[in-house]
């Protein structure tokens, strides 16, 4: 039942996860910044627009990102394999690109590119993270990660330090923001969407917040304080980390992502194997 | 990744404040080929300076040639007129020039960088540099009673003066905002990531430099050592410790910094001149319609700003001629984009703070 | 990067720089340059600041001017704040022109606009924002025009006293002959009147019937010349051209300087027969025909 409530609610949650992040990224720039329902405000608003599409399919395609991240949401809630979810958010993700490819304006095909550059670099992490928790737990289940008698993040330190370098990459955070690079392709995959299509997107974006914070908090195992502790520090630390960097280039997150991260996600997981085998 | 893409950076982009239009063809996001139109606001500013205002009206059209340097533009005319008539100013009201002349300078190029900041995606930089520069700001609005369009050259002197208790809050704040200034440029200095985007890009080199006419920051950064305000004594540049700022990296990063140097010595400058105040009237009587014709250099904060005025003896004037500094400063800006990443035009192109309002006028 | 990464923090206890702007009004400055106000009991009419406001903010229209009645009028939404206004002024010490520290609320489409007797007739006469800048316009051409009218007065008024002073000495010459002499004067003021009403009401019709050059209802023969030959001539304005029911090249030849000027007027291409010389090369075209 709560897990049902919870994938029913995921948008709003994540709308408020949003209307934070603004607020406190507002702070750090000693700016007074906008008002906690700042991003519902938005929504009542774009949806009062006309609806204008450059062609259906990639209103479509718009659609298609909203439900199936919101589907991932679901699968991951109601309790079946995590890198089930994960793969819809895979597929999310590629509804996305295939939308954004659709149209001709060029900042839209760079953004797609880049959004596919960002999958790249960040979804093997994610599966390394799904991996690490079952060779913790013994299970995909996320109940069972949430009951373990352990919390994984003592098992898994490398795996989650991973995990918070990839998340600037799933969230379009600074440094690597490159895919919205705003001052360059102006929001790239999301820019030739107007309206109520705009928010289908924006509203997928708040339900990715869910899902990436929801992935650290299993990091807490059975004792949720400390999985709350570490949804709030992560989130601080992301968002320090986005006030305090200038955005890199593409070639430099994915040589980050597979240079520095995987490996560190691996010898994590390969130190576990070894242990779990003697 | 492989076929051609060719994005359109500007008329109007996100990253760029003013209306210039770059035609990148992009390779694997390099720049293949770039092609720049300029000239998307022409609001015939010199027809009107000759046919609509008198000779006396003039600068208050000048001023609002651009937001930024508005007190160059204005001061170039009234130096050329004042020229024109004969007129001597007296020393209080060149150091009062001086002043508001150098805020102007300081916030100018504080924006500039802040910009560059931003474009890097580097928000919180830009904020920062935003909030100190708010210093300057005030100092101005105080003195000259307003934010953007100052109005403060008159031909024969200057509109206002400066109060004890003027004079005891520009020295406060002026002190508050050399501190953040430093702060600011270390940021800039040693922040790493921005250094990524910043260090050798867009690098232009000595000779090129030379060669392209380059002026102002642009091409103090190259080690060019060229200022109009060390060459010409419109102010008195010689009196309050002016000092003339070059690095020799000409890159992005390079500019940053020659901007900042420039805004500490004109910190300093306007802490000397504000203690140093000579005593006398701030503005002189002048008689008589200009005749004849002159030219003046005056540093904008983008560069060297050239005026050339004639006057027929007559109440509107016959000639007025504005060259602006970015005018120079576009045909290099071309030649930096081929080879480099499509993700470091912006940074490019704002560090050569363009100001193309000004430029087609 | 670890710098600014301390900075945000130390930010984030810190008070914000900004202020919630539309709830908490921005501080007022001390001597900011905002709306200028007047005073009428104060005012000499010296027309300095009218001379020397820019963009032309300041305007005195001319009410009566047998009397030499001026009204002040003001637009706040046009005025540069520049303050020249104020300085030219040689009352502004007492407070005839005084530049307040606060400037009026922007103009909004359904906004009030302020009523204030400070802010000059022009200001107090109209009641509603809407195309504010249209009225000004049509205030602007009527203070012109009542400048013209002051002029035409005036020029009367000199013109009058001449014909008396004129009068005088003539009556003086012909001090025998008086009864008769008057009656001549006024005989020639009427005339002189008569004439020049006259010729007013001939004037614009004269002009457009002699400037017209010879137009033909359809082309000679049933055949017209391909204008277009002329440089400077497009279809478009070929289309126009014939509309007018000009089609051959020797009707343009035969154009005098007072048909260009129709031309300039009625085909709205100011100057351009001049400067491309249509009426040469019509004459060329016609020649190789």
């Amino acid at each position: 039942m709560m897990a049902i409530l919870f994938t029913l609610f995921a948008p709003i949650i994540g709308g408020f996860m949003y209307g934070i992040e603004r607020v406190v990224k507002a702070r750090m720039q000693s700016r007074i910044g906008p008002p906690l329902l700042q991003p519902f405000y938005d929504f009542v608003k774009l949806m009062e627009k006309r609806p204008m599409m450059v062609h259906s399919f990639h209103a479509f395609m718009g659609i298609v990102f909203f439900i199936s991240t919101w589907f991932a949401m679901a699968v991951l809630m109601l309790g079946n394999d995590l890198l089930i979810a994960v793969f819809f958010h895979i597929i999310s993700i590629l509804a996305l690109t295939i939308g954004a490819f659709s149209v001709r304006s060029s900042y839209s095909i760079m953004g797609a590119m880049r959004e596919l550059i960002h999958l790249v670099s960040y979804e093997p992490v994610i599966i390394l993270v799904v991996v690490a928790f079952y060779l913790v737990t013994g299970s995909f289940d996320y109940r069972m990660i949430l009951s373990a008698d352990t919390i994984p993040l003592l098992k898994l330190p490398l795996v989650f330090i991973a995990l918070v370098g990839t998340i600037p990459m799933l969230l379009h955070k600074s440094p690597f923001d490159i895919a919205e690079a705003h001052q360059e392709i102006i929001g790239g995959p999301d820019i030739e969407y107007s309206g109520p299509f705009y928010e289908a997107v924006y509203t997928g974006r708040w339900i990715e917040y869910v899902y990436v914070f929801f992935l650290v908090f299993l990091f807490g195992g059975s004792n949720y304080f400390v999985g709350g502790l570490l949804v709030v520090f992560t989130f601080l630390l992301i968002m320090a980390i986005d006030n305090s960097t200038a955005r890199l280039d593409y070639r430099k997150m994915l040589k980050f992502a597979w240079f520095i991260l995987i490996p560190l996600a691996i010898v994590n997981i390969f130190f576990l194997a070894l242990g779990g085998n003697s | 990744m492989g076929s051609k893409i060719t994005v359109t950076f500007g008329s109007q982009h996100i990253a760029i404040p003013e209306p210039v239009s770059f035609v990148f063809e992009t390779e694997n996001e390099i720049i293949t080929k770039v092609d720049v139109d300029v000239g998307y606001v022409h609001r015939g500013i010199e027809q009107a300076a000759v046919s609509k205002f008198n000779f006396n009206n003039v600068q208050f059209l000048l001023a609002r040639v651009c937001g930024f340097c508005s007190i160059t533009h204005a001061g170039a005319y009234i130096h050329g007129v004042e020229q024109l008539l004969g007129v001597e100013t007296t020393r209080r009201a060149d150091y009062l020039r001086l002043i508001v002349t150098e805020l102007d300078r300081m916030h100018s190029h504080l924006l500039a960088n802040g910009h560059v900041a931003e474009v890097c995606g580097y928000e919180n930089l830009f904020m920062q540099v935003v909030k100190y520069r708010e210093n300057a700001t005030e100092i101005l609005e105080a003195i000259t009673g307003n934010r953007v369009q100052y109005d403060y050259y008159q031909i024969g002197g200057v509109s206002r003066d400066l109060s004890p208790e003027h004079i005891k809050m520009i020295n406060a704040k002026l002190v508050e905002l050399r501190k953040n200034v430093l702060k600011m440029r270390d940021f800039f200095e040693t922040d790493y990531t921005l250094g990524l985007k910043t260090r050798n890009v867009g690098t232009i080199t000595y000779d090129m430099a030379k060669e392209y006419n380059t002026a102002g920051p642009i091409a103090r950064a190259s080690g060019l050592r060229m200022d109009a305000r060390n060459e010409f004594d419109f102010l008195p540049y010689g009196e309050v410790g002016y000092v003339l700022q070059t690095r020799t990296e000409g890159d992005v990063w390079a500019r940053n910094m020659v901007r900042f140097d420039e805004v500490i010595n004109s910190i300093d400058m306007s802490l000397y001149a504000v203690n140093n105040l000579p005593e006398g009237d701030i503005k002189v009587k002048v008689k008589g319609k200009p005749k004849g014709e002159t030219f003046i250099r005056v540093e904008a904060p983008r560069g060297e700003c050239f005026y050339y005025i004639k006057g027929n003896g007559t109440k509107v004037m016959e000639r007025v001629r504005v060259r602006v500094p970015t005018y120079s400063n576009i045909p290099v800006l071309r030649e930096l984009f081929v080879g480099s990443l499509y993700s470091d035009a912006q940074p490019i192109v704002l560090s050569f703070d363009p100001c193309l309002s000004c430029t087609a006028r | 990067m670890v710098k600014m990464f301390i900075e945000s923090l130390k930010n984030l206890t810190q008070k914000p720089a900004t202020i919630g702007y539309p709830h908490t009004p921005s501080p007022s400055p001390k001597d900011y340059r905002g709306t200028i106000y007047y005073q009428e009991d104060l005012c000499i009419f010296c027309d300095l600041c009218e001379d020397v406001c820019p963009p032309g903010a300041i305007l005195f229209e001319i009410t009566n001017a047998a009397e030499n009645i001026r009204e002040y009028s003001y637009n706040p939404y046009l005025c540069i704040y520049c303050h020249a206004c104020v300085d030219v002024c040689p009352k502004a010490d007492e407070g005839c022109l005084v530049q307040a520290e606060t400037r009026l609320a922007p103009l909004g489409r359904d906004s009030t606009l302020p009523q204030d007797v400070k802010l000059g007739y022009f200001m107090a006469k109209v009641t509603e924002a809407k195309n504010l800048d249209r009225k000004w316009d049509a205030f602007e051409a009527r203070a012109a025009q009542s400048r013209d009218e002051m002029a035409e007065f005036k020029a009367e008024k000199k013109r009058l006293k001449q014909a008396a002073m004129k009068a005088k000495k003539e009556a003086d010459a012909k001090t025998k002959a008086e009864a008769e002499a008057k009656e001549e004067v006024q005989a020639e003021i009427t005339i002189e009147n008569n004439v020049e009403t006259k010729t007013e009401t001939k004037k614009e019709p004269t002009k457009i019937a002699s400037a017209m050059p010879q137009l033909l209802t359809e082309p000679k023969d049933g055949k017209k010349d391909d204008l277009t030959q002329i440089k400077g001539i497009a279809e478009k304005i070929e289309l126009i051209l014939n509309e007018k029911g000009i089609y051959h090249f020797q009707q343009i030849a035969l154009w005098t300087e007072e048909n260009i000027k129709w031309a300039d007027e009625n085909i709205s291409f100011v100057g351009r027969v001049k400067r491309e010389k249509w009426i040469e090369q019509a004459k060329e075209l016609l020649a190789k025909k």
